[in-house]
């Protein structure tokens, strides 16, 4: 053995125990450092994809295409050592050049849903979204200058002068975003990516499929453009809200013309909705965000249980609560639980614990904002945090 | 790429990234120290105040290579600035060294396991120069362009300084092993 070689080995071999004081002391001070030092201005830090997500239980199929791609390629920058032909530059790159996605899939009730997204060459943001969710009644589209939400379950066409999807998301920013979320969520992951000869398109698509403790999923990507074309969930885990498959994604195609026309159907009545309604939701005068959280969360639970419907609608006037309230009647409210900031939520998570007219215990978690109109501070339901989760019955 | 992603959120402010990144690199900076100075107080420091200034001046920071390698270079310049600071540098570390490196001594903050004392105590019977070569080669993973670089001095003096180096540790170790 050289003499190189065996110093190599004695560091290699070397190693340290550090007392807690001194990682304190070094991170208290470096933490002071960071606090003091000037920050550089991010676009909406911390909002990006899961606001999306959850923003909405219809708008999070619009975006759970792009998210699911997100993810897909992130996993294949984890991977560049099997796989260089995914370094993660590469991929940035040919999503940059993506101005429309069309994507095409089942939802985990096995429904079929479409949806489209327009990014924003300039701002690199996908600022128009469309979803086709036909099974269950609804279609949205969202445009910067306002949103439309046709409602079949009771022929009502919602607007708002709001963009209730918030696509404020550079696709560049969400791969960094998951790729760290990927490295620091690795535990007991298990990657493998392999090249097939696909028969649906026909040559050879490259396969990563990724097993976590509470995920397993399986995405196609494309060699040559180095894009996903297809994404499967055995498992989705925490992502469960979100599609079954996507079957099919088309990048760059015109959308469909008349998409963002806010058409109202014969027969069909016209509501306007708006998050910043001085007559929607609950004032709480001097109550914390947190305490006025709790505060509606039981108000809202007791309105819809003993069908106040106008009270509930002041309380939560975005959404599609009511009719699946009507299919299945919340009977009881057994607890509210802590409220919690989430990654790129707008609003307090509140989660509830309600028993339904079947007998069923879900727990539904309400995403409650808090806002300030006129100096009057009140709070509102602006959505659900996932698909609710059944606990019993 | 990881540690790219680290820094933007370090940029953005994100405590969480910053204490990743010290988590990721502590050990491997204090060992690179502790191998320079011979001296586990020395190495805190440097180490400390890397993370410091690190932290304070990300607004400006790109980083363009190796996280490692520039962590790495700024633990082994601090090094050399502390090291200039202690008048009686060769008393010092013989003595501090046989103290701070005793693992049976109680109130120590930094253990250093048997290899690590037996290279730092070879080690320090080189050059500075010599061992800065060494210790950022071997174990901070740098080219040697990069370290000449970040010396200010030619390729070839940094692989003489290397190679001399080399071969006093390989007589030292072989009387030590």
């Amino acid at each position: 053995m050289s003499s190189a070689e065996k110093i190599k080995k004695l560091f290699a071999k070397s190693g340290l125990t550090v007392n807690s004081k001194i990682d304190d002391r070094i991170i208290n001070d470096a933490f002071t450092a960071l606090d003091k030092s000037e920050k550089t201005q991010s676009v909406s830090p911390e909002q990006n994809i899961w606001r999306i997500i959850m923003k909405s239980r219809i708008t999070k199929l619009a975006t759970a295409a792009v998210i699911i791609i997100a993810v897909a390629l992130s996993i294949s920058f984890l991977e560049e050592s099997v796989t260089p032909a995914y370094a993660i530059e590469q991929t940035i790159k040919a999503l940059q050049n993506v101005t429309t996605v069309h994507v095409i899939g089942t939802d985990w009730d096995g429904n079929r849903y479409e949806a489209w997204n327009k990014i924003n060459p300039k701002s690199g943001k996908s600022e128009w979204v469309c979803i086709d969710q036909t099974p269950h009644g609804y279609k949205i589209a969202s445009t910067p200058n306002g949103s439309c939400v046709w409602d079949e379950n009771v022929n009502i066409v919602r607007y708002s002068n709001k963009q209730i999807a918030s696509n404020d998301f550079r696709y560049s920013q969400v791969f960094e975003q998951i790729a760290e979320k990927m490295v620091e969520l690795n535990d007991g992951e298990q990657i493998t990516i392999k090249t097939e000869k696909n028969p649906v398109y026909d040559k050879q698509i490259v396969v990563i499929h990724v097993v976590t403790n509470i995920q397993d999923y399986r995405i196609y990507v494309d060699p040559e453009s180095k894009l996903p074309v297809r994404l499967y969930f055995d498992r989705a885990g925490n992502m469960k809200q979100i599609a079954k498959t996507i079957d099919e994604i088309h990048y760059n195609e015109p959308l469909p013309e008349g998409m963002f026309d806010f058409e109202v159907p014969a027969k069909w009545y016209r509501d306007w909705s708006s998050l910043d309604d001085p007559t929607k939701g609950l004032p709480i005068g001097d109550l914390t965000h947190e305490q006025g959280a709790i505060k509606m969360a039981r108000e809202y639970w007791q309105a819809v249980i003993q069908n106040n419907w106008d009270y509930a609608n002041q309380l939560r006037p975005v959404a599609d609560w009511k009719t699946d309230y009507h299919r299945d009647r919340p009977t009881e409210l057994i607890d509210i639980g802590q409220p919690r900031p989430e990654r790129g939520c707008s609003g307090l998570v509140t989660p509830c614990i309600v028993r339904f007219a079947d007998g069923k215990t879900q727990k539904v978690e309400l995403v409650i904002n808090y806002r300030k109109i006129a100096g009057q501070a009140s709070c509102i339901i602006v959505a659900t945090w996932g698909w609710p989760e059944i606990l019993s019955g | 790429m990881v540690d790219s992603l680290r820094v933007n959120r370090c940029k953005q402010g994100s405590r969480d990234a910053l204490r990743r990144i010290y988590e990721k690199y502590r050990d491997s900076l204090l060992i690179l120290a502790i191998a320079l100075s011979h001296d586990v107080n020395v190495a805190e420091d440097a180490v400390h105040d890397v993370f410091v200034a690190f932290a304070k001046n990300f607004a400006n920071f790109e980083l363009t290579g190796s996280l490692k390698a520039y962590l790495s270079k700024c633990v082994a310049n601090r090094v050399r600035d502390l090291m200039r600071k202690k008048q009686s540098q060769a008393f010092s570390l013989e003595k501090n060294c046989s103290a701070s490196l005793d693992l049976s001594e109680p109130s120590r903050l930094i253990a250093c396991n048997e290899e690590l004392r037996l290279l730092s105590s070879a080690l320090v019977m080189l050059p500075h120069e010599q061992r800065e070569v060494i210790v950022l080669h071997i174990h901070g993973q740098m080219r040697f362009r990069l370290i000449a670089k970040s010396l200010g001095i030619s390729v070839n003096t940094v692989k003489g300084r290397y190679r001399y180096g080399i071969r006093k540790l390989r007589s030292i170790l072989n009387s030590e092993i």
